[in-house]
């Protein structure tokens, strides 16, 4: 009895802290990247983070957000780092988008709620 | 008399150990393999990163750093060094000190610099056609060899970029600037000497 107690407690505590972990969703898979080649996550309205992962520093990226009325961009961030990272700051319904401006690495996109 | 020997070749040994030390952290400088200064200082009140801007899953920052401070529209903000919780990368952040949003990215901690003298990040809202580009913002580190940064327009214009006493720096594109067709085209660093020693490519849009 006590045994199912702790399991059953276990897991609600579980569920709590699944329920309010980030979720992520990689948009753009690990691939070799060309000039101006891009790709976009769908629309939605809980997007909070944005990165662009590379397997090296010095290729130039850009993470931003589009919204899905004006198509404007938002909290766009563009450098070299091996990371490029953004947080949305503009409340409403977007995609993630990222774009590489130049060629020859590797890497992914990944958008956060 | 023997102890007295060995005294001397100890204190040989380490006075060409930290000779070696110093070298190595010369050469490190010059060819810009070493860690940001910032974070090999102790940190204070004003290096804890605001509310809401601890970062998330892999990038999750452990010990930070404010490095600049400046205005842009929206408010109060600061440029952040932080080493993730893991150690392994060390981040620059374009920080909304009212919100914590930040922006910017993060480089391997045992090559932040990877030979270069210092690093930048372009940010903006609204775009992608330039003109309606506003509240652009260039942000980053830069290493003991720089003395000046200037950032250079399309039209040939330059303009100082302030070094902060942690090697930041922070500035914000006048959004005039960019409505009427003036971009920022790149950053160049000098030396001492006035001497280019890097520059990078800025693109907006």
């Amino acid at each position: 009895m006590r045994l199912t107690r702790l399991t059953l407690l276990a897991l609600v505590v579980a569920l709590v802290l699944s329920a309010s972990a980030y979720a992520s969703y990689q948009y753009a898979a690990y691939q070799g990247w060309g000039y101006l080649q891009d790709a976009s996550s769908t629309y939605a309205s809980n997007w909070t983070q944005n990165w662009f992962q590379k397997d090296a520093q010095g290729f130039d990226t850009t993470v931003t957000f589009i919204d899905n009325s004006t198509y404007s961009w938002h909290n766009t961030v563009r450098n070299t780092y091996k990371t490029t990272a953004t947080t949305l700051t503009w409340s409403g319904t977007t995609k993630a988008y990222c774009q590489s401006h130049t060629t020859g690495f590797f890497g992914s996109c990944t958008v956060f709620t | 008399m023997r102890s007295k020997i060995l005294s001397k070749r100890s204190a040989l040994v380490a006075l060409l150990l930290a000779v070696a030390a110093l070298a190595a952290a010369a050469i490190g400088a010059a060819i810009g393999r070493e860690a940001p200064a910032a974070l090999g200082r102790a940190a204070g009140t004003p290096d804890a990163l605001p509310r809401g801007a601890q970062g998330i899953g892999m990038l999750k920052a452990g010990e930070s750093r404010r490095v600049a401070e400046f205005s842009a529209a929206g408010g109060p903000r600061a440029v952040y060094l932080t080493r993730t919780e893991d150690g392994k990368l060390v981040c620059v952040w374009d920080t909304d000190l009212m919100t914590g949003a930040q922006g910017g990215g993060c480089n391997d901690a045992s090559d932040f610099f990877g030979g270069r003298s210092f690093t930048v990040s372009l940010a903006y809202d609204g775009g992608p056609a330039v003109s309606s580009i506003a509240n652009a913002r260039l942000v980053g580190v830069v290493t003991e060899a720089v003395s000046n940064l200037e950032v250079i327009y399309s039209s040939g214009r330059h303009a100082r970029l302030a070094i902060s006493a942690d090697r930041g720096f922070a500035y914000v594109v006048p959004d005039d600037y960019l409505k009427s067709g003036l971009e920022p085209i790149a950053v160049a660093a000098y030396d001492g000497s006035g001497t280019e020693i890097d520059r990078q490519s800025i693109e907006v849009g």
